[in-house]
């Protein structure tokens, strides 16, 4: 189980997180969202890494992760994706998920084909058509895809996925939910920051609420939908009739 | 749809801009009237910034032409379009981080009859906390005294139009009650104003008319009563299918 | 005690010169991102034209103002214009060269223009006028550079703090497009700071001239000292650049005076080296950052197959030509094709890896002696590719925790240390008689050790594309594309870089084993770091990326000495002219001319160009509220 607790990051005069902590158990796919700007991209930096906290831990399954170098977090079972993308694009779309399931093999000694890993994680997010394309000419939404296969082929036990369903079709992200659900059920935990309400609100069992680098809230997504604090903040009230 | 015979402080004709083949403006037609609040709204991914990036000469549109003030002005760079009364405050943190808080004052006089002296006396005048902190460098500001930093660029320029994008953005919601605020206060001395916003609710309070856009194209504009359902309806729609052509910066 | 104090003043006026020399290759890379290699070459032509002003009769100050101020500026100016504006978001390994062949054209324009056989000398100001303090000797001519090292760093901070154009030069280091926003042009500031970097360059040229001969080269690779002086304050700060610079000049000082190294002959030219390997060593890691630049079109990997069939058609057609070639031309194809293995070493690095090094003749040259030392037994074929490897680690060791330009710079300081230290040294060759190298393996038939280069080429070509289409392979291009993205899927950044760079010094080395077979005996001048910068330009302006774009360097490279034959005196400049030309292109042309040929006939995999925001290269500093330039905290 993913842990972070009490990170704190300030960027200058500016603190992007405060005093957050979050959990993210096996089994089940947890929401996270929030206004543009509320520090949710941050704690995915300093869950994987990438962002050094002023404070905090990282834990997971209480090992404490948050000295580890982002390499290290992804073997220890960390995987991610980008907002803004991270795809190799020199290569093809098979080789991106190919490496990585190359490096799993490498430093995990387990015997899975590589080849087969990726040809199987290609076809399971529907990209098998597009395999011998190169990544960097992919459009927005397919991208995303690549980079939710290239992070599964290192069979994370948490994976973070920073707004997987932008770009998508109506189709596409009902697609992406149905996967969501069943790597949760295959007992992976899913930490899921994305604007789509639909998709969240389908998808997750527990969802966190993020304004202004604090957490607002946190519950069930219907609960999250009735708390007027949340509907001030992010959705306007609108809009959580969906 | 709007009006072209309308003459505006910013008209947008027929444009369409993107990124090498992915494109994220259809065929934009925008009036910016000359005077009052014109909010241009839509979810994530609607093509709301890049329109702002078309309209502030940071990205240049494959067709279509921009017309500000009556003069055709596509093509032209964003320092000259700022140098001749465009105003813009873009997203996130507008001031240099790594500049005093009197050098970024020292920048917003690149606008011409502008001079420091002017500048620091106005902003100081609006905003004491700035005065206090002149010396420190804007990126140790709190979030809401750069933005009160960024805006204050806004109000001594004097501008022929004032483009604001997402401003409220990460700010608590009393701060960004104060920057609406100022907003307002802006456009009622006479300045023309472009609000984009991502949440609609407090700009459909202060705005005298509303575009709102999803998948790089305006769907309706209005005044805010006429087109407070059309929002809702536009914003759910797009939220569960948006266009794989979408800016990936929003 | 007095030749200390005597020593460290003569250092400190060194120093001032690396100080101002520093200050302006700070400045021109923190406005326009673009580190310019070039900026000791633009301080060595100010220097001539200074001498050439006097020369026509011109006052000494009047020459001195109107070069520093005038001349050298001008020149900034020129650059920007038309080399480095159009460059824009290119990749390490185009902006680097692009400045390289400025180098190269620089010092080519200035040995065509004042004969390098006149030897020529500028009179220092205000000749045999000196004062005494202390016991020590102080010319007034250190006096001005003193005074000079004081004025114009007060004067550079005054300008950036207090001028509206200061201020925008500040801003836009700090944030482009807003500054954009704000009405400051962007690339006005490009240009003067890279007018006020050639100031720079130039009165550090001026100044030094003096003290040194009148020589290219020598007033060229001031650069280095320059950078070194410049890591201290991490290419950015300059305060602590100007200390760096200082600091250099007397360690440089008291290293001539006191230090006796017997294998050492030149101990002043690897200060620079030392230095800087120290400043990388203390510098702050760099974080790994998010959003990267867009990838380049892609050349295609050959499949297994094609790689073997292309092999196969081009050994047919080399023995064809091995036994047909005109005695006379085996020898040159021969050269010709140990050079194509030393090009053929940059593919994996720089056309993959987006690595460069500048000075993979000195891999090949270590290569070289390697094999001799040990002969031409296989066993020698394997030292000379085992000890340019294992340097090659060494050196990439401590710029692995950084930025890529890091490692380029460290490469180009150990080459010049190795040009004046190692080559030269009696220990590993005469400078009279020079190193005889055995032909490996007794291949003694010039046509039949023809074929056996021409075989080492196809073998090592067909392991590169192999890599390419390994682990490896992908490993590296990842890691060109985006680093951020390697490490989440868990990849050791460090030893992917390390084990490439090790394996392309190897690579280089076989080059120069081969190189020196067919050679027979060489000399210490034959793997000068001037040349490995012309290597490096020719690969990338033909196109690193691909077997076919080296190749054709290399034969381009051989044949150049056959066109200076039929053109004679003006021959001489051709090669340089070419390749500076070369370089000018490549803003336009960033595949190489086999890339553009690829293009044109769809070799290349088709990518739109996505958003990517201009991002400067000290923006990974963003969080640390340092103040850039200034170095004040406000």
């Amino acid at each position: 189980m993913l842990r972070v607790e009490n990170v704190a990051v300030r960027f200058g005069g500016v603190q992007a997180v405060k005093d957050m902590s979050l959990e993210c158990p096996p089994g089940r796919v947890t929401g996270l969202i929030g206004p543009n700007g509320a520090g949710k991209t941050t704690l995915f930096n300093v869950i994987t890494g990438l962002q050094k906290p002023e404070s905090g831990r990282v834990l997971l399954d209480d090992r404490d992760l948050t000295r580890l170098p982002t390499q290290r977090r992804a073997r220890a079972g960390l995987a991610r994706t980008f907002q803004r993308l991270e795809v190799f694009g020199s290569l093809t779309v098979r080789e991106n998920v190919l490496l990585a399931a190359e490096l799993k093999r490498g430093w995990s000694r387990k015997g899975d084909v590589p080849v087969a890993v990726a040809d199987l994680l290609l076809a399971r997010v529907g990209l098998s058509a597009l395999a011998d394309s190169q990544a960097g000419a992919l459009p927005t939404g397919s991208a995303r895809l690549l980079e939710l296969a290239r992070a599964l082929a290192t069979q994370p036990s948490v994976l973070l996925l920073d707004e997987p369903g932008s770009g998508l079709s109506e189709l596409e992200s009902r697609a992406l939910g149905d996967l969501l659900l069943s790597l949760a059920a295959e007992g992976m935990s899913v930490l899921l920051v994305e604007h789509d309400v639909e998709l969240v609100m389908r998808v997750c069992e527990h969802v966190y609420v993020l304004d202004f680098g604090e957490l607002l809230c946190e519950g069930p997504p219907t609960h999250v939908q009735a708390d007027t604090r949340v509907q001030a903040a992010y959705l306007g009230a609108e809009l959580v009739t969906a | 749809m709007t009006a072209p015979t309308l003459t505006g402080a910013l008209e947008l004709h027929h444009v369409c801009a993107g990124y090498g083949k992915v494109a994220v403006l259809h065929d934009i037609d925008l009036v910016v009237p000359d005077h009052g609040i014109l909010a241009l709204l839509g979810p994530n991914g609607a093509g709301k910034s890049t329109l702002l990036r078309v309209a502030t000469g940071r990205t240049q549109p494959t067709s279509g032409r921009v017309v500000l003030r009556g003069k055709d002005v596509t093509g032209r760079s964003p320092e000259r379009l700022a140098r001749t009364g465009l105003c813009s405050v873009p997203e996130g943190r507008a001031v240099f981080p790594n500049l005093s808080v009197t050098d970024n004052l020292r920048m917003w006089t690149y606008r011409p009859g502008l001079n420091r002296k002017d500048v620091e006396e106005q902003a100081f005048a609006r905003f004491p906390r700035l005065k206090e902190r002149r010396r420190q460098l804007a990126g140790r500001l709190s979030g809401g005294e750069q933005q009160m930093l960024a805006m204050s660029r806004a109000l001594t320029a004097n501008p022929d139009l004032l483009l604001l994008d997402e401003i409220s953005m990460g700010l608590a919601p009393v701060v960004a009650a104060e920057l609406f605020g100022l907003v307002r206060q802006i456009a009622d001395d006479g300045t023309p104003v472009l609000l984009v916003e991502q949440f609609a609710r407090t700009a459909l309070e202060i705005a005298d008319s509303v575009s709102v856009m999803s998948q790089g194209r305006i769907r309706v504009t209005g005044s805010p009563d006429e087109v407070r359902d059309r929002v809702l309806e536009t914003y759910l729609h797009a939220g569960a299918s948006q266009n794989p052509a979408s800016s990936p910066s929003m | 005690m007095s030749t200390l104090l005597a020593l460290t003043v003569a250092g400190l006026v060194t120093g001032c010169i690396y100080a101002l020399t520093a200050s302006g290759l700070v400045l021109t890379y923190t406005t326009s991102g673009i580190f310019n290699f070039a900026h000791g070459a633009i301080g060595m032509v100010a220097a001539f034209l200074d001498w050439q002003l006097i020369a026509w009769g011109m006052p000494t100050l009047a020459a001195f103002l109107l070069t520093v101020l005038v001349l050298a500026p001008l020149m900034g100016v020129a650059v920007e214009r038309i080399m480095i504006r159009r460059l824009g978001n290119a990749s390490l390994e185009v902006t680097l060269t692009v400045t390289v062949g400025l180098l190269l054209l620089l010092i080519a324009l200035a040995d065509t223009v004042w004969d390098t056989r006149t030897a020529r000398r500028v009179q220092p100001f205000f000749v045999g006028q000196q004062v005494t303090v202390g016991g020590v000797v102080i010319s007034y001519h250190q006096l001005v550079v003193i005074a000079a090292a004081i004025v114009v760093p007060l004067a550079l901070w005054a300008f950036l703090r207090l001028a509206r154009t200061g201020v925008a030069m500040r801003a836009v280091v700090d944030d482009r497009e807003l500054a954009a926003l704000t009405g400051a042009s962007p690339s006005t500031v490009g240009m003067l700071g890279w007018a006020m970097g050639a100031g720079l360059a130039g009165l550090a040229g001026v100044l030094l001239v003096s003290q040194v001969e009148l020589n290219a080269i020598t007033l060229t690779l001031l650069v280095i000292n320059g950078y070194a002086a410049a890591v201290m304050g991490r290419l950015s700060n300059l305060p602590l650049t100007i200390a760096g610079g200082l600091l250099l000049g007397v360690l440089q000082s008291l290293a001539i005076g006191y230090v006796t190294i017997s294998w050492l002959n030149q101990v002043q030219t690897s200060i620079p080296m030392v230095f800087l390997f120290l400043a990388l060593l203390i510098a702050p890691p760099t974080r790994l950052r998010v959003g990267q630049l867009a990838p380049l079109l892609a050349p295609k990997v050959p499949g297994a197959r094609q790689t073997y069939r292309a092999a196969a058609a081009f050994l047919v057609a080399a023995g064809v030509l091995t036994l047909v070639l005109p005695s006379g031309r085996v020898d040159s194809f021969t050269h010709g094709m140990a050079i194509a293995i030393i090009l053929l070493s940059l593919v994996p690095m720089v056309g993959y890896g987006s690595m460069v090094s500048l000075c993979q003749l000195t891999f090949a040259g270590i290569g070289c002696v390697a094999m001799a030392k040990t002969g031409g037994s296989p066993l020698g074929l394997l030292a000379a590719v085992l000890a340019p490897a294992a340097v090659g680690l060494l050196i990439a060791l401590p710029t692995m925790r950084l930025r890529g330009l890091y490692l380029s710079l460290a490469t180009l300081a150990f080459g010049y240390a190795m040009d004046d230290n190692f080559f030269s040294n009696g220990s590993v060759m005469t400078q009279t008689l020079g190193l005889p190298v055995p032909r490996p393996l007794g291949i003694d038939n010039p046509r039949a050790y023809l074929f056996f280069v021409i075989a080492a080429f196809t073998a090592c070509a067909i392991g590169i594309l192999a890599l390419r289409r390994s682990t490896l392979g992908r490993r590296l291009v990842a890691l060109g594309d985006s680093p951020a993205g390697c490490a989440t899927i868990g990849m050791g950044i460090r030893s992917t870089k390390l084990g490439i760079f090790a394996l392309s010094a190897g690579l280089a080395g076989l080059g120069g084993a081969l190189m020196g077979g067919q050679e027979g005996v060489v000399g210490y001048t034959d793997f000068p770091l001037l040349l490995s910068l012309t290597l490096l330009l020719m690969a990338v302006v033909w196109g690193v990326r691909t077997i076919s774009g080296v190749l054709l360097a290399a034969l381009f490279f051989e044949l150049i000495p056959l066109l200076n034959g039929h053109l004679g005196a003006v021959g001489n400049s051709v090669l340089p002219l070419l390749v500076g030309l070369g370089a000018v292109s490549l803003g336009k042309n960033q595949n190489g001319i086999v890339g553009t040929v690829l293009q044109r006939t769809n070799g290349l995999r088709k990518l739109p160009a996505l958003p990517h925001p201009r991002q400067h290269p000290d923006h990974d500093d963003a969080t640390d509220r340092e103040e850039v330039l200034t170095g004040a905290q406000g």
